[in-house]
């Protein structure tokens, strides 16, 4: 069990940082991104990329986030002129049209080769309890920690955390009441970007880094964000980290861990049916 | 020669439509410094509509509208309400989940105004504005308004819903910030309330401004007020 724990702290971590990027986007903007780890992946590829390079591993990454907020923020900017005044559907289907230009985008550039992630801390680690925690584990999980009480602090400590709040709820009130509301909707969206680039740099070393696959992440993403209801950021940072530990402690039973990688479905779906129990409930009274 | 001071809000020619249908049809008027207009009419005569456009909630369709002589009829919301114009929106427009003190901060750093111009608020500072009774949510929408200091405001049906004595309360905030220097566009359904607090009123009846009058006037002898409001309405009953 601890094991499996200590296994799945990593993929946790990037989960949950990308569930958290949903959260945010969602609920302040009120746009369901589906191209949150694809714009994460093409940072952490950037970042491979360039220490293939031979560029310092902390250089590279400052890149890749970097690219990575700045593909939100262009996002961000689309989102705030062209779709304005459209309705969550359209913004959100959006997403899926730029989720599938990334991807293409993605796979010309860097291939679908996995490539290797070196550990930021060359594979240092502690014994705790007889589990090795790579330095690499801790500060995912700490980063992710820090990305969560970040966005609550902001969220409700500070005149930018309540103007985004007041946005979210209407934001043409908002803006006529002086809000910015398109400076603040490209802030979220690059922020977020920023986010998800550095959950896929986080994931790189505990698994093969496809192009593919890490886009792929989004599943588990949108579970935690699900769970989260799109408005909760530690319930979905929680969930992220249980996720990622199901998927981990399941590959100890061999009939089951080649299933494993349904487990982000069966959890959408199991928290689906739950959500809806009372009204099936009601309806076979 | 000396040129006259433009007055703080110019409408000229206005022309709304929403859904392929004129609603607001060559409104013109002008509001100076602590100067209250009131624009009265009957339901869907296209008051909302007209201050919606001034404040960039919707587009005008034809004509202009001028802050301070500067022209701002494609200016976004944000430079609009940068430019100093605040808009008190219809059917009590708080942030429902943020608290009184949230929904203050949106719009000011300094809250105390607020608190000042209506103390019952100052208790209830950290209570969601969803709990908030109807006239206290009326408080906050206009307390925050106003305590971005706009040098021309913009009130849509202010009384609705609301008991005589809040009203009252209301109306006093909205003359408290005329004498300041505000000028005041005020959207109003019952014409006591727009008598009570205006120095000139218009009468809108389907987008189009039938009797501008002073408010002294339609005080003294309000059948003309009357026959604007009521016979036009009659009118549109009949057909």
């Amino acid at each position: 069990m601890i094991r499996s724990l200590a296994a799945s702290l990593g993929s946790g971590a990037a989960y949950a940082l990308f569930g958290v990027c949903i959260v945010l986007v969602y609920r302040l903007t009120g746009t369901l991104n589906f191209a949150i780890t694809a714009v994460g992946a093409i940072g952490a590829f950037t970042m491979l990329v360039l220490v293939e390079t031979g560029t310092a591993t902390v250089a590279a990454a400052a890149v890749a986030v970097a690219m990575g907020a700045a593909i939100g923020a262009l996002m961000g900017t689309l989102f705030a002129t062209w779709f304005r005044d459209s309705e969550r559907l359209t913004r959100s289907t959006v997403t899926i049209a730029v989720l599938l230009g990334l991807l293409a985008a993605g796979f010309r550039v860097f291939g679908d080769n996995p490539r290797v992630a070196r550990p930021f801390f060359g594979g240092r680690f502690e014994e705790i309890a007889g589990v090795r925690v790579t330095y690499d584990t801790a500060m995912a999980v700490l980063l992710a920690l820090a990305v969560g009480t970040a966005a609550s602090l902001v969220m409700h400590r500070t005149r930018v955390g309540i103007r985004l709040r007041a946005m979210a709820e209407d934001s043409v009130t908002a803006e006529v009441d002086g809000v910015p509301v398109g400076g603040l909707t490209v802030a979220v969206w690059g922020v977020s970007g920023a986010i998800a680039a550095l959950g896929a740099i986080l994931v790189g070393p505990s698994r093969p880094a496809a192009f593919a696959p890490l886009v792929f992440l989004l599943l588990p993403g949108l579970a935690a964000a699900l769970a989260g209801r799109f408005s909760r950021v530690w319930t979905t940072l929680g969930t992220g980290f249980v996720i990622a530990f199901l998927e981990a402690h399941s590959g100890r039973f061999s009939d089951i861990s080649r299933y494993r990688g349904t487990i982000p479905f069966l959890f959408i779906l199991g928290l689906l049916l739950w959500q809806r129990r009372a009204e099936s409930w009601d309806d076979a009274r | 020669m000396s040129s006259a001071k433009p007055p703080v809000l110019a409408v000229r020619d206005l022309v709304v439509v929403r859904g392929g249908v004129p609603v607001v049809r060559r409104v013109t008027l002008e509001v100076g410094t602590s100067e209250v207009m009131a624009i009265v009419g009957p339901n869907g005569s296209g008051k909302t509509s007209m201050l919606e456009a001034v404040s960039g909630v919707v587009k005008a369709s034809g004509g202009s509208v001028a802050l301070h002589g500067s022209d701002i009829t494609r200016a976004s919301r944000r430079r609009r309400s940068r430019l100093g114009l605040g808009h008190v929106r219809q059917g009590r427009a708080v942030f429902s989940d943020l608290s009184v003190e949230e929904n203050l901060r949106v719009a000011a750093r300094d809250t105390d105004p607020a608190y000042e111009m209506f103390p019952e608020l100052r208790a209830r500072s950290s209570t969601p504005a969803r709990e908030l009774s109807g006239g206290e949510q009326q408080m906050l929408v206009l307390a925050r308004t106003l305590i971005a200091r706009p040098s021309c405001l913009l009130i849509d049906e202010i009384s609705l819903g609301l008991a005589p004595t809040v009203v009252r309360r209301l109306t006093g905030a909205v003359k408290e910030a005329a004498r300041a220097g505000a000028a005041v566009l005020l959207v109003e359904q019952y014409t006591s309330v727009a008598l009570d607090v205006a120095d000139a009123v218009s009468v809108l009846v389907r987008g189009e401004t039938v009797l501008s009058e002073h408010a002294d006037v339609l005080r003294e002898d309000p059948r003309e007020l009357q026959r604007a409001y009521m016979g036009t309405a009659a009118d549109a009953a009949g057909k």
